[in-house]
């Protein structure tokens, strides 16, 4: 596992909240000590965590100050446990490690220093932190913004997809439709097939492609409806143009029987005999 | 420039309390012991025995003013950690009335480096907890204001152990982006 991997195992999340055995931490312990980045990256959610500790303070009553100072303090100079006011004795004092010597020198600044940037620096950290917030904000609703407008243009192709089929339910269900299959004539692949669904009231033709070949180059396929053995013209179309949807062809008031030939692209004024790919007559109904 | 005020300020008040200047305690109490009362209420939900902690704290606190090294992390992470380290014992040895669990500070209290100095106090808990799922909230405050592991988490509250870790993920991620740091 690579560290940017380890950091986003979600390993530090835990070991930062604690939730970790201590045989686990000391893991993340050793990889932040050979990597600066996981290091870094444990700052960061402790810095988070701490804010969402500091989220929640409570002021404590102003006459405890004075109560649990003294008690600091003169727990500290007695070296005694037991003189600690503390109902209960401190469990277990830690174990602390060892440090360099803290320098004693005396840097002469008043309290009164102190609680000016004291109180300076939380109300800037405050600042800081609403301005961020409202920051993360805007580019909140920006990116909803965004999400909005790709919602509807997604709406819009829908409804056109949606109504595009209910047109061609309407086709299909529509009592005055007939359907002529068609299909591979001799010598062609059997698998072709197209399918024309022709409405008597409205006379047009609507073509449904099951299966051609692709046109080659410069070619295209050309529907014809045949009535009393004549071939009337119904347009040019190529072999994945019903991929979606049905395609409204020519409009004829009746046909015996509808075929398609292999033209030039264009579309020819009579169709060339020797290029018939399918052929069908109406289904019985 | 807010950085550079922050550390030499923090710097100052670190030099002061490590020489044991009772003045510098009192600082202390005024900047922190409102974050480190209310951990102890989350901990606890019990304002008299998070009185008695926080009183056991900054006698720990002041105990151990010398033994801080602010090259080890900040003054609030030590203190955070000692407040929840001491709280974790202690409902730990409730918990497990026979079994004295006695975790050591050691490791646990400069486990984090740390950057951040003062926290203020102000930040909305609501704006805070409005950006956090309920489910993922619950397993950061009982991990960390409970003390809970992820395996007892798992156990105790009959949540899978993946979902315990992907929850704490997803509610960490959630905290850091609110208290992104300006850069």
């Amino acid at each position: 596992m690579n560290t940017k991997e380890y950091i986003e195992s979600g390993v530090i999340e835990t070991y930062v909240l604690g939730m970790l055995t201590d045989a686990e931490a000391s893991e993340v312990k050793q990889m932040a000590q050979k990597h600066p980045e996981v290091q870094q990256a444990i700052d960061e959610m402790r810095s988070s965590l701490e804010g969402y500790a500091t989220a929640h303070s409570v002021a404590p009553k102003p006459e405890w100050k004075d109560e649990i100072l003294a008690a600091a303090l003169a727990a500290n100079n007695s070296q005694s446990s037991k003189s600690s006011p503390s109902k209960k004795d401190t469990p277990n004092e830690p174990v602390v490690r060892t440090m360099a010597p803290a320098e004693n020198k005396r840097s002469g600044f008043s309290p009164l220093a102190i609680a000016a940037s004291v109180a300076l620096l939380i109300s800037l950290g405050y600042n800081a932190l609403q301005y961020q917030s409202i920051q993360d904000k805007e580019e909140e609703i920006s990116k909803t913004q965004l999400r909005v407008a790709e919602l509807e243009s997604e709406n819009e192709v829908m409804v056109a997809n949606f109504k595009d089929a209910q047109s061609n339910l309407e086709v299909l269900r529509d009592a005055g439709t007939a359907t002529f299959i068609m299909k591979a004539i001799e010598g062609r692949d059997p698998q072709y097939r197209a399918d024309v669904h022709w409405n008597s009231t409205s006379e047009i033709v609507y073509l449904d492609v099951k299966a051609l070949p692709d046109a080659p180059e410069g070619m295209q396929y050309q529907l014809w409806a045949l009535k009393d053995g004549k071939p009337i013209d119904m347009g040019v179309f190529n072999a994945d143009d019903t991929k979606e949807n049905l395609l409204a062809m020519g409009k004829v008031p009746g046909a015996d029987a509808f075929a398609v030939t292999l033209e030039k692209a264009g579309g020819v004024p009579s169709p060339t005999m020797e290029q018939m790919y399918v052929y069908g007559a109406p289904v019985a109904s | 420039m807010l950085d550079q005020s922050h550390t030499i300020t923090e710097a100052n008040l670190i030099e002061e309390f490590s020489a044991g200047n009772e003045a510098a305690l009192s600082f202390i109490y005024d900047a922190y012991s409102g974050a480190l009362y209310g951990v102890l209420l989350q901990m606890t939900r019990n304002s008299d025995l998070s009185r008695d902690l926080l009183q056991e704290t900054f006698i720990k606190i002041w105990k151990y003013h010398a033994k801080y090294d602010a090259s080890k992390g900040a003054l609030y992470t030590w203190m955070l950690n000692l407040t929840r380290n001491n709280c974790i014992d202690y409902l730990r040895s409730k918990r497990n009335k026979n079994q004295n669990q006695n975790q050591e500070l050691d490791n646990h209290v400069y486990a984090f480096e740390s950057d951040s100095g003062f926290s203020p106090d102000h930040i909305g808990l609501k704006e805070v907890v409005n950006s956090l799922p309920a489910e993922q909230k619950q397993v950061i405050d009982l991990a960390y204001f409970g003390g809970y592991t992820q395996k007892e988490i798992s156990e105790e509250f009959d949540i899978p152990l993946g979902t315990v870790k992907s929850r704490a993920k997803a509610g960490m991620e959630k905290l850091r982006k609110f208290f992104k740091p300006e850069n």
